[in-house]
């Protein structure tokens, strides 16, 4: 079940409620159980491979601290990182790299042993193999002990809450958390459920919303001028962080609910001031990782290249952020155009800062409002690569937003409503950023000023969420 | 915190969120009644599909014909929604309703009009025991009492603007569209090749229908909404006519049933009277006003 | 060498490569305090570091340093 069914609205309170009334000592054992049926109701067929990297990790983690043996720690390490990488790798590339090759193999007249073939890649791979990546690397840079006890591990590395899109949690910060479950603190539950609210207002009010109209337009590229792709382009970030951002804080919700502390995979992304700023707020679990597990070590390896090495180690790191997303080149141009940017911010940092400092920019309204723009726009230019089924196709929406003008194809209704709940996440955004959370009625000091405010928005997601596709599915005569 | 203050709070909230959960719903649910002229009493009722409602101008008829009318249609709606359509209507109605006006189509007896989720047009009605049965038959327990337990969740926001049109009495729903001459010409290559169903238990199940229709009502009419010409023309010939002969034989069977064809040269000829093959658009919905009322004084009704 | 020696040293490194002098330098600062010290130019400075007093850093023990002072006691055991 994914967050927005029926069927975790019914799960969850029934969880919470027989969380707090298992006794301590047995309720990890409770919260694995969940995380296992959570899976099965999703993904029947690869709970095998789930158990089974989970299994991989807990022994060869074990093994890794166990040997004093350097090269055989090493040897550990990268056994158990390939092991679990190759079923994602599999699922993910295998097919679109073995049609490709049929592809042009046929198109020569030539033959390719192997027939055209499609997986449905299974629920959750790319973060729990990603968590149990980390977990591995950190054991070995004893940073974290090896956790002897299976259960554990097997829960830090299917922990439903996180489990279908993350954040991707790290084992220093869950696996104490595992061993050590509160107690019953209703400002936990009343937190968790203030997180989930705000989840469920982004992803069901905001992002599926701005998703209709977005879908709409880039469904059809050629029957749209430019103007509406240029329109289209520029809510599509904002969808993106609605409904990735949303999906986030229910996860996180969920988690706090129960007492468990998860950290926050965006923070106010729209407030970047340059890129490196809002890489800083993006996607925050992922990109960390990156940071931490491929950035880090490929610019250890280079730093005697000083600048030049950083901005290769940037560039490879992009590239696999990328393709981590997809096996599509639109990725590769995207991870890529990342890694530019970043790249020339940090080769002109210097002069930048020099600059700010002379005209005392830093503190100017204006001069935050024109970098919070450019960056946004740097932002979406490359999104346009995230939301293209192609690379053609993505220039073809670049060229006519450039040249092919005209009266835009608006969806009124559909864009009042977004745009309406999109003010309110970003007025709630600037409230955080810039008022210290003053503002809002959430964060009354006043029960009944909250209380008002949570029934608010309730409603405001019962009504005017999107809970189908938004069409009728009839057949048309 | 305390328990006990927390259960304070817990208990405060719930009350407050069902009493707020009520009125809210109640206050749509009385404007969707306006809007679709349920439970109060009109002089005469119209039902059917998305062509009905694109080609019939409730305002101007009521003008026309000084009727008070109730326009219950619903896009995308099929024969069995629309039989539950018409208890609900019968169901609530205050008083007996004079005229009953329901549209057809050749697609009317197509046993392949399938609808997946058109029951939650009316979720909003789930109280009422005709669309109470309508709505559980097409969905599972699980969301049915959800619906039934969380009244706001019955709504959605075109729902609430239907529920705000009916405050405000409007009830402009005309396309404004012309159609694209040039982008059918697909469909004249396409001329007697679409087939025309007629399922016996579709034919029977309009029988049924017609016949409550004339329980509650002192006149019924049939209506042959207009389709353009072009499109009508992919119809095979021989049953497109098996079709006609099915309505209008019913039509035949009782003094109280008349029958309006509208797919006349002068309405279904003209391209600028639709905004797409099927439905009519502003100007189209003038011509049907016209028709209507010569009808009607013809027949003295 | 003392430990305020290297600690000199170090913050005329983190000049050079920041391009300014708006922090505080203690033991206890670290790079979320300091602007413009993150992922990307922290290489370069432990570059710097290990150019000036000829050693070798291990990624291991990179990743267990929390502010300058475990970067000076890294520094201390190494020459």
């Amino acid at each position: 079940m994914i967050f927005t069914s029926l069927n975790f609205l019914l799960f969850f309170p029934a969880l919470v409620i027989l969380y707090y009334l298992t006794p301590k000592s047995w309720r990890a054992v409770l919260l694995f159980v969940a995380s296992i049926l959570f899976y099965l109701n999703i993904s029947p067929i690869y709970l095998i491979l789930l158990l089974s990297v989970c299994t991989s990790t807990y022994l060869f983690t074990l093994a890794i601290e166990k040997t004093p043996d350097e090269n055989k720690k090493q040897f550990y390490k990268i056994t158990n990182i390939v092991l679990i990488l190759l079923p994602l790798l599999f699922f993910k590339y295998f097919s679109v790299i073995n049609n490709g090759i049929l592809e042009t193999m046929s198109q020569k007249g030539l033959h390719w042993p192997l027939p055209e073939m499609k997986f449905l890649l299974p629920v959750g791979i790319s973060f729990y193999t990603f968590v149990a990546i980390g977990y591995t690397i950190d054991v070995y840079n004893e940073e974290v002990k090896a956790e002897k006890n299976f259960g554990i591990v097997a829960l830090f590395i299917s922990f439903f809450p996180l489990i279908l899109s993350g954040p991707i949690e790290r084992a220093g910060k869950m696996i104490p958390q595992f061993k050590k479950l509160p107690n019953l603190d209703f400002g936990h539950i009343a937190a968790g459920m203030q997180f989930m609210l705000w989840g469920y207002f982004m992803k069901l009010v905001v992002a599926d919303r701005l998703g209709v109209y977005i879908s709409m337009v880039f469904n059809s590229v050629p029957n749209h001028n430019g103007t509406t792709l240029f329109i289209a382009s520029g809510l599509y970030p904002m969808q993106i962080y609605t409904d990735l951002g949303g999906y986030s804080l229910i996860a996180i919700g969920t988690a706090k609910a129960m007492g468990i502390d998860v950290m926050q995979n965006f923070r106010r992304p729209f407030l970047a001031t340059s890129m490196a700023d809002l890489w800083r707020r993006w996607h925050i679990s992922l990109i960390t990782w990156m940071t931490d597990y491929i950035f880090t070590p490929l610019a250890f390896s280079f730093r005697r290249h000083k600048m030049r090495g950083t901005i290769i180690a940037l560039f490879l790191t992009f590239l696999i952020s990328g393709i981590w997303h997809g096996a599509n080149w639109t990725f590769v141009v995207w991870g890529a155009l990342q890694g530019i940017y970043l790249s020339i911010e940090t080769l002109t940092q210097k002069r930048k800062t020099e600059f700010e400092q002379r005209y005392n920019l830093k503190d100017k309204g204006w001069y935050i409002f024109l970098a919070i723009c450019v960056t946004y726009l740097l932002f979406t230019a490359s999104q346009i690569f995230g939301v293209a089924p192609d690379v053609e196709t993505a220039l073809i929406i670049f060229k006519k937003i450039f040249t092919q003008h005209g009266s835009p194809y608006l969806d009124f209704t559909t864009l009042f409503f977004a745009l309406l709940g999109l003010a309110v996440v970003l007025g709630k955004d600037i409230n955080e950023e810039f008022f210290n959370n003053r503002y809002g009625l959430l964060s009354s000091n006043y029960y009944w000023v909250r209380c008002s405010g949570y029934l608010l928005m309730l409603f405001c997601i019962i009504l005017f969420g999107v809970y189908s596709d938004g069409s009728f599915i009839y057949f048309q005569f | 915190m305390k328990f006990t203050t927390w259960l304070k709070r817990a208990v405060v909230f719930l009350v407050l969120f069902f009493v707020i959960d009520f009125a809210i719903s109640e206050a749509m649910l009385k404007g969707l009644n306006r809007y679709f002229g349920l439970h109060s009493q009109s002089d005469m009722f119209i039902n059917g599909s998305s062509m009905a409602m694109a080609g019939f101008d409730k305002t101007n008829l009521e003008h026309s014909l000084h009727k008070k009318i109730a326009f219950y249609t619903r896009t995308g709606v099929s024969l069995q929604d629309r039989s539950a359509m018409l208890h609900h209507y019968f169901d609530a109605s205050t008083a007996t309703t004079d005229i009953a006006v329901f549209e057809v189509n050749p697609l009317l007896f197509s046993k392949k009009f399938t609808a997946a989720n058109v029951y939650m047009l009316f979720l909003p009605f789930i109280d009422e025991p005709s669309m109470s049965d309508f709505v559980r038959s097409n969905t599972d327990a699980k969301e049915f009492w959800i619906r039934k337990f969380i009244r706001c969740s019955r709504y959605n926001t075109d729902m609430i603007a239907l529920a705000i049109k009916g405050y405000t009495g409007n009830y402009e729903n005309q396309k404004n569209l012309v159609l694209d001459l040039n982008a059918l010409e697909g469909l004249k290559s396409e001329a007697n090749t679409v087939k025309v169903e007629l399922d016996p238990q579709k034919i029977k199940l309009f029988k049924d229908c017609v016949a409550l229709m004339k329980q509650h009502c002192n006149k019924v009419i049939l209506v042959n909404m207009p389709v353009f010409v072009t499109k009508l023309r992919t119809f095979k010939t021989d049953e497109y006519q098996e079709y006609m002969d099915v309505v209008q034989q019913v039509a035949s069977a009782s003094g109280q049933i008349h029958f309006l064809d509208l797919n006349q040269p002068d309405i279904i000829d003209n391209a600028s009277y639709f905004s797409d093959p099927l439905h009519l658009n502003a100007s189209g919905q003038v011509e049907v006003t016209k028709a209507m009322t010569q009808f009607m004084e013809k027949n003295n009704l | 060498m003392q430990r305020s020696e290297i600690m000199d040293q170090i913050r005329k490194i983190l000049i050079s490569v920041l391009n300014h002098e708006n922090f505080e330098m203690t033991e206890s600062l670290s790079a979320t305090d300091t602007d413009g010290w993150d992922s990307l130019t922290h290489m370069m400075i432990v570059s710097e570091v290990e150019k000036t007093y000829g050693i070798a850093f291990k990624l291991k023990e990179l990743n267990k340093m929390r502010n300058v002072g475990d970067l000076i006691d890294l520094v201390v055991s190494k020459i």
